[in-house]
């Protein structure tokens, strides 16, 4: 197939939501592929107890790269990839609220995940398991170098801003933007899980982010910086990341299975003909699970040596949160009760889902249990449980939405017969390759290789035929989607006669989604236009101002830069690497000062449903949704001083290593340019133009001020005659990575100043304009609040 | 019609509440005999009210609909909830 230039620049620059859901989608099956000949080559491998196809350490890098990709760039990717598609038409909105901003997450979900494949290709994949426990993630020598870690870390970076940046996106966008009438309480079940998931993402993944920023600093800077690897204060530091990771990590498990239920949620009703059984209970259930999520982390470390009051309250917890998915579970199979159902292959897969997800789940509670989980922890149990849930429920039924919107994304039926030979072969190969792993009770996981009178060699062997047939099947997938692609029959507006939004337009739809857009009335019937009266959209901007090719070139742009720059700080032993450091700081520099001045206006015109956030613009509501996870973010990082510093068998006295005469001096500037920052709100309310850019003035000359205290703080500090990183790693290693996190959130606050005084000569930011000043006064403050908290905890106590 | 915002004059006041209570801080771990305790907790508590002014006045939040602050008090339920546990982790309260 050729490319033409023109259809190459439309799929580089377009922000649309169905363009980019189709990227993310394709994206994330090409990830799929790679994970998938990972794990046929670890199969290969134990289909031998010794000697095998690879090398141990080789072994050791595909199972760490397998699970990375597949459950952050693969599954959740698939989803949100779907999600982009359908859920503006789900909600009846022409796009998603900032459409910019949803292209740059999947840039730099992409480059992110190019990372990560590069690793092979400089020193090495990581090869810690994909938790990335220390001290796997320690560094064996002084300068840090090889193994490909450094990179990863980088790579993972770029995927939890990625992940951020779409979940304000999705959040502001369900929220701000359904079409009139339309309340949460008739949404169908797929628009349900995603709202759980952006917002299970939008707590959970900051957490990662705190951790990476630790481990990125241990590893690029390991002559001076030892947050993890400290052996200062025992084993408490691997204690830190395990809490920091599961925090995030077993949220994650919901955040890949939630979409999942969803399209489970859309399918069953559409094929059984037949409203989903207790769907407000499914939501309600699904809504429990995100908050006992939250705590039930601890059961992940029952075999760490934490106290035994709170593994039993993780095993409380644990035992808890099995009970919403109960509810999920039984409803699906009442749906399914004596129901005519169409058997087409987007319900068998939801079915096959089902079902696997019954066995995944009910395995999963015996691992609340501490005694049994202290017999089966890192065993092939283990594995066998989480693909069930994973693979078995998650790819499954995200392979049926792939099948069951396919006509609708393409205009085109797939080919039946060969959807149900995939769906069979998979199914069987699944059961095949992971159900003799529940019987591996003794087999450690992450073994390269093994002793033949272990006795593990027939259920290895039986593992891997199931999983060279699981892994074949998948081909079947591709062919049939590509074939179908040029080839399928039309498929018309709404081939499975579904209810819900996305199959009242053409397939696939246009551009805008939407001639007008859809209302629904308080008894929930939809009115698509026709006898609209007073029309809301027509005649209104199509949804991207100036753009109505939804074409932006800035986002991935940007997104080079942020590759760039972070593969010159991580790719070299010793850092950085100026060659594509600053290349990254010029291409970044240059796509943020595109972006900002593109005239690309998303209107907030037409009249939508927004329900509970009403009166406040889509902009300032992804501001605030954005400070969410930045509380979260460095909620974690202080945490983990805290627990550093409690813990340590030492510490500096008050006013002995960070005088407290630095810490005032940059608290009494810092609070002085909140006030210029509040002021040049009130001066552009007034349409006082001097006041505005004196206030501006004034508050980037603040912030200039603390910045470079800080930095003489920084320097004197480490051009002492005693060392501090010699004689006080951990003060050292908490002070300048917390305080360098809070600088940098200064610095790119200054950025936004010298951004906005230009503009504010020119006499912009009055009227409407006025809310760019109260965006920027938001981060502002919420950069002054956190300097609040550094300045007792680092000089004061 | 009411102005949009808080008056320069409320600003202003928050801004001194604020200088005022950071110079308390400086004087507070100047005071002798107090148990470090005491001083730490009052030392985060003053630090928590700093930041309720700031969210509060400066960052306009008491204007705001109220289910915009659950979206806030939400991020530190659950960071507090972390800590906490972390904690507990480390500390058993039996054998």
């Amino acid at each position: 197939m050729q490319i033409s230039g023109q259809a190459a620049k439309y799929w580089l620059y377009s922000t649309n939501h169905k363009d980019v859901g189709v990227l993310y989608t394709v994206t994330s099956l090409l990830f799929f592929l790679i994970g998938g000949v990972l794990a046929l080559s670890m199969r290969a491998q134990l289909a031998n107890p010794t000697p095998g196809i690879l090398p141990t350490s080789t072994y050791n890098e595909f199972v760490t790269m397998h699970g990375l990709l597949m459950i952050l760039w693969v599954l959740s990717p698939l989803a949100i990839g779907l999600a982009n598609y359908f859920i503006p038409l789900q909600l009846g909105a022409r796009d998603l609220a900032f459409p910019r901003l949803n292209a740059l997450s999947y840039w730099l979900y992409l480059f992110g995940g190019a990372g990560m494949v590069l690793t092979f290709f400089v020193g090495g994949g990581p090869n810690t398991g994909w938790t990335l426990y220390n001290p796997q993630t320690a560094c064996s020598d002084p300068l840090c170098a090889g193994a490909g870690l450094n990179v990863a870390t980088g790579a993972l970076v770029l995927l939890v801003a990625s992940i951020t940046l779409g979940s304000v996106n999705f959040i502001v966008t369900m929220f701000k933007m359904r079409a009139p009438g339309l309340k949460f309480s008739h949404f169908s079940m797929f628009p349900w899980a995603m709202l759980v998931t952006v917002v299970m993402m939008l707590y959970a993944f900051p957490s990662f982010l705190a951790g990476l920023v630790l481990l990125f600093a241990d590893r690029t800077f390991p002559a001076r910086l030892s947050y993890l690897s400290s052996s200062q204060s025992g084993n408490i530091p691997s204690l830190l990341w395990d809490d920091v990771f599961w925090f995030f990590g077993h949220p994650e498990v919901y955040i890949v299975l939630f979409p999942a239920i969803g399209v489970i949620g859309e399918i069953l009703p559409t094929f059984t003909r037949r409203p989903l059984y207790g769907a407000k209970y499914v939501a309600w259930s699904m809504i429990a699970a995100a908050v006992l999520s939250f705590i039930v982390w601890g059961h992940h470390m029952f075999i760490t040596g934490v106290s035994p009051l709170s593994t039993q309250l993780f095993t409380i917890t644990t035992i808890g949160v099995s009970l919403p998915f109960d509810v999920i579970t039984i409803s699906m199979i009442e749906t399914l009760y004596k129901a005519k159902i169409r058997m087409k292959a987007p319900v068998l897969f939801a079915i096959g889902a089902v079902a696997l997800f019954v066995i995944g789940g009910i395995t999963g509670v015996f691992l609340a249990s501490i005694a049994l989980d202290h017999q089966l922890r890192g065993t092939y149990f283990v594995v066998a449980h989480f693909h069930y849930i994973m693979v078995g429920a998650g790819i499954l039924a995200l392979m049926g939405g792939l099948y069951y919107w396919f006509p609708k994304m393409t205009g085109r039926m797939y080919n039946e017969r060969i959807a149900k030979l995939h769906f069979a072969l998979s199914f069987i190969g699944f059961n095949v390759l992971y159900f003799p792993m529940f019987f591996l009770l003794e087999m450690p996981r992450r073994i390269a290789s093994y002793t033949i009178n272990t006795g593990w060699l027939p259920l290895n062997q039986m593992a891997t035929i199931g999983g060279f047939i699981f892994g074949l099947a998948q081909l079947l997938l591709f062919a049939n989607l590509g074939r179908s692609l040029r080839n399928g029959t039309p498929a018309g507006p709404n081939p499975w006669e579904g209810w819900t939004f996305e199959w009242s337009p053409s397939s696939p739809p246009p551009p805008e989604n939407f001639g007008t857009i859809p209302r629904v009335a308080s008894d929930g019937t939809v009115d698509f236009g026709s006898g609209h009266r007073g029309s809301l959209a027509t005649g209104l901007p199509n949804g991207h101002g100036a753009h109505p090719s939804h074409l932006s070139r800035w986002p991935i742009i940007m997104a080079l830069g942020a590759f760039l720059f972070l593969l010159g700080l991580t790719v070299s032993s010793p850092p950085p690497n100026y060659f594509l450091l600053v290349p990254g700081v010029v291409v970044g520099v240059w796509g943020l000062t595109g972006y900002g001045r593109e005239a690309f206006v998303v209107p907030e015109g037409e009249k939508t449903a927004d329900w509970p956030f009403a009166g406040i613009p889509r902009a300032r509501l992804g501001v605030w949704v954005f400070l969410a996870s930045e509380i979260i973010f460095f909620g974690v990082l202080l945490g983990a001083y805290a627990f550093v510093r409690t813990n340590a068998a030492t510490w500096p006295a008050i006013n002995s290593l960070f005088e407290i005469s630095h810490g005032a001096t940059n608290t009494f500037i810092l609070l002085a340019s909140s006030l210029t920052a509040v002021l040049a709100l009130a001066c552009a309310r007034q349409g006082s133009k001097s006041g505005l850019v004196a206030s501006l003035v004034g508050t980037f000359a603040l912030g200039t001020l603390f910045l470079y205290n800080k930095a003489m703080e920084w320097q004197q500090l480490a051009s002492a005659p005693v060392s501090i990183f010699a004689n006080f790693p951990l003060p050292a290693t908490t002070y300048y990575i917390t305080t360098g996190v809070h600088g940098v959130h200064v610095f790119a606050g200054l950025l936004m100043i010298g951004y906005l005084i230009p503009n504010a000569l020119k006499g912009k930011y009055f009227g409407h304009g006025e809310e760019t000043i109260h965006h920027f006064g938001l981060y502002w403050h919420f950069v002054d609040i956190v300097w609040i908290f550094l300045f007792p905890l680092f000089y004061l106590i | 019609m009411r102005e949009k915002g808080l008056s320069v004059r409320v600003y202003i006041i928050v801004f001194a509440v604020l200088i005022g209570v950071t110079a308390g801080e400086l004087e507070l771990i100047n005071l002798p005999n107090l148990a470090r305790d005491f001083v730490v907790t009052t030392l985060i508590g003053l630090a928590v009210a700093k930041a309720a002014l700031v969210v509060l006045f400066f960052q306009e939040l008491k204007d705001e609909p109220r289910p915009l602050s659950i979206v806030l008090v939400v991020a530190v339920v659950i960071v507090t909830a972390l800590l906490s546990v972390s904690f507990l982790q480390l500390h058993p309260f039996h054998t």
